[in-house]
């Protein structure tokens, strides 16, 4: 059963109030968005798969859903423009971005997307389709942000999007669509992020469950290579994205141990956000919470991941991953260095705001 | 006036529930017309559980001259289900 599909031509009338993506379905080779009655309900889940999953467990909203063409999906955004974006994620994976996106959902005026398939999909349509344009992408980027940005429970007034770990790739063209929106770059020690992918792979991590293309990693399936040698590969190349369109737009670099408080200290006032005691304290109980299960406790685990790795990962990680996130940090360093004296006399009075809500025990 | 006939005031007046019963109008038809009224959907969406869904899908539709039973809207539910958890395969 698929959703009621309103073809091109036919759906210019189509009223999509209250409607919200959930995916892009080719049909015949064409492109059409699915969307879905979401209602009230927000994105406050650690990620999109997962609100949308807990609304579809709802008869109607599963049943009665429509298909309508790219266009249309267009003209929505410019009938409808919603809530301008405030600040974009970037990241590594498995370097804290989830724990920097929940701090942020943690306000009720606040709307994250985060790690959104419609938005993945829209950035990856060219590899399905080679005839569809960077042109094309940056407008359906704009519009697919502009239909998942609306406002459902009232009273929102910030966007945030946090994009999948592979989308530093696609730096030049979101900055491109969004030249005003402020973004961060999130990375960690090398070692720690292939420990928690040997843990638990993500899906980038598997051979074939994205386009190798996308990554530039050549040499799977001619050689034994092994997993976790193709996940230190792709690492470097996401990482190495980071390095190479870390001028553009207004991009700024943080460090995994720099968190949560950076969130505060420096994201914030990079996306024009000064935050009342009552935000910061939300911001720290979502801090003191496992990100990806809210319902733990978050814990140190950057020991253990150390402890863990053995002598081959290491290997691993120093060839590959090592010197891009030298590279990073080098650049951390010096944008830290060149925004400091800018930036003292606002920092100081928001430091002095946040360090009584900044707790010893939220460490990462 | 009753509920389901309230709502099929404020649903689309694109078919005539005479003429639907007339041409057999079942529950793809039906699914078309929720999918393009609030209303309906907004009647429909008080229900959380399948069954009671399902009874009040087909009490509804009953009403605005669709003809289809229990069984078609659990296997649309179940065909929807298994279409969306199958979205990125192939």
């Amino acid at each position: 059963m698929e959703p009621v599909t309103v073809r091109n031509g036919a759906d210019g009338g189509v009223a999509l109030d209250g409607w919200t993506p959930l995916r892009l379905a080719w049909r015949e080779g064409m492109p059409l968005v699915d969307w879905c009655r979401l209602g009230d309900v927000a994105f406050t889940d650690p990620f999109f798969e997962q609100t949308i999953g807990r609304a579809l467990r709802h008869p109607a909203r599963l049943l009665f859903r429509r298909e309508t063409s790219m266009e249309r999906l267009e003209a929505v955004a410019h009938e409808r423009p919603g809530v301008k974006p405030a600040g974009f994620i970037f990241h590594e994976s498995r370097c804290g971005s989830t724990l920097v996106a929940q701090m942020l959902a943690a306000h009720l005026d606040s709307i994250v997307l985060a790690e959104a398939p419609p938005i993945d999909q829209v950035l990856r349509a060219h590899r399905r389709d080679g005839s569809i344009s960077r042109a094309q992408r940056i407008g359906w980027l704009r519009a697919m942000i502009s239909a998942l940005g609306q406002t459902r429970r009232g009273g929102e007034r910030r966007l945030f999007v946090k994009f999948d770990s592979w989308h530093a790739l696609e730096l030049p063209l979101i900055v491109g669509a969004f030249p005003d929106v402020p973004w961060v770059f999130l990375y960690r020690d090398p070692v720690e992020v292939l420990v928690s992918h040997q843990r638990q792979r993500g899906s980038q991590m598997i051979p074939g469950a994205l386009d190798l293309r996308a990554f530039g990693v050549s040499g799977w399936g001619d050689t034994q290579m092994s997993l976790d040698a193709y996940c230190a590969r792709v690492l470097s190349v996401i990482c190495q994205a980071a390095v190479n369109h870390a001028a553009l737009g207004r991009g700024r670099l943080v460090n995994f141990s720099e968190l949560p408080q950076a969130v505060w200290d420096e994201t914030s006032p990079l996306f024009g956000i000064e935050w009342t005691p009552e935000e910061l304290e939300r911001m720290c109980g979502a801090a003191r919470r496992n990100s990806k299960d809210p319902s733990r406790p978050h814990t140190d685990d950057r020991q253990e991941k150390q402890r863990e790795a053995s002598v081959e990962l290491r290997r691993l990680a120093d060839e590959w991953v090592a010197p891009s996130y030298a590279q990073l940090e080098a650049l951390r360093l010096a944008q830290a260095g060149g925004t400091a004296a800018a930036a003292s006399a606002e920092s100081a009075s928001s430091r002095s705001r946040s360090q009584s809500f900044t707790t010893q025990s939220i460490t990462r | 006036m009753e509920t389901s006939e309230a709502i099929a005031d404020a649903a689309l007046p694109t078919k005539d529930a005479n003429a639907m019963n007339d041409s057999g109008a079942g529950f793809g038809e039906f699914q078309e017309r929720v999918a393009a009224s609030p209303q309906l959907f907004a009647e429909l969406a008080k229900a959380n559980e399948r069954d009671e869904f399902a009874a009040q899908a087909v009490k509804l539709g009953a009403g605005l001259g669709y003809r289809f039973g229990i069984a078609e809207v659990h296997a649309a539910l179940t065909a929807a289900r298994c279409a969306w958890l199958q979205r990125n395969v192939g």
